[in-house]
């Protein structure tokens, strides 16, 4: 330790702090006494044990209900779509049956 | 009320919630605690709430706790941690020098002489970054040998030493060159 070390040792040795007092002491204690019972943090399981059965039955559902649309036929599915090509610059066999012919020519036909 | 228990032994007892347990611990580590945040926060007031919460914080992880390292050295890192959010939160006042202790065998000169370097050398430790304050405080007043001051900064022990050289030498320089600048404006 040289010279300076020394001398900045002695400097360092003017700035003294106090101990903590007994009344401290007290508050604490007391303070922590007062602190709720709930304080510790159970894991999320423990804590809400509904909650595993409520997400299971979300996931169930929602997967069910993807599952469900994906295997139904949409309503406007078409066996044959060249068929319907084919039909698109004439009249559609569904307006021809709904409101039949639109004129003679479409009779004779 | 002093027994023989060890840190672990008592904070298992907190645990359980055993007040006489938790006092004698918090009394173990009341004055490390006031002692160092005082000297980073530079407020008695402050300090004692700084070590108030600290404290809590044992009764509160109590239950939780688990032995991967010495008590001391988690409490020590509750510390300066705790001194590091309050630094950010709270809005640095003047330094107060309500606590500083003088040596009632001085005569009256000694006695200003003792209050005037206790205030430069607070003024001056504040200059410092946080890091290298605690450094100061726990290797100087506190007399921890540097591995323990390095686990309680959470950082290697060659990198605590070149830190605490580091603020020795800011040190110097900030206290040193305050003595030259006084002594020649008294000349």
């Amino acid at each position: 330790m040289d010279k300076d070390d020394l001398k900045l040792n002695a400097l360092l040795d003017n700035y003294q702090v106090n101990d903590a007092d007994g009344d401290l002491l007290d508050r604490i204690v007391n303070h922590a006494k007062k602190q709720p019972t709930n304080v510790v943090r159970l894991p999320l399981r423990q804590r809400e044990p509904w909650l595993k059965n409520v997400a299971l039955i979300a996931a169930t559902a929602v997967l069910g209900f993807w599952y469900g649309n994906s295997t139904i036929e949409p309503v406007n599915y078409r066996e044959n779509p060249s068929a319907t090509a084919s039909q698109a610059s004439y009249s559609s066999n569904l307006d021809n049956e709904l409101l039949g012919p639109k004129s003679y020519s479409e009779v004779m036909l | 009320m002093q027994t023989n228990l060890t840190d672990h032994e008592l904070m298992l007892l907190v645990a359980q919630r055993d007040v006489t347990a938790y006092r004698e611990l918090v009394a173990r580590y009341l004055n490390f605690c006031t002692r160092f945040a005082e000297r980073m926060v530079g407020s008695r007031h402050d300090a004692e709430d700084i070590a108030q919460e600290a404290c809590l914080k044992i009764w509160n992880e109590a239950p939780r706790w688990q032995p991967k390292a010495k008590f001391s050295t988690w409490l020590y890192r509750v510390m300066f941690n705790s001194c590091i959010d309050y630094k950010r939160k709270v809005i640095p006042l003047p330094l107060a020098d309500e606590s500083s202790i003088m040596d009632e065998s001085l005569s009256a000169d000694e006695l200003i002489n003792q209050e005037q370097n206790s205030k430069r050398v607070q003024q001056a430790l504040h200059k410092l970054p946080e890091r290298q304050r605690a450094a100061i405080v726990l290797s100087y007043y506190e007399e921890f040998n540097n591995q323990q001051a390095a686990e309680t900064l959470d950082m290697q022990l060659n990198a605590f030493q070149q830190l605490l050289f580091r603020a020795r030498q800011n040190l110097k320089s900030e206290l040193f060159q305050y003595y030259v600048e006084h002594k020649n404006g008294q000349r």
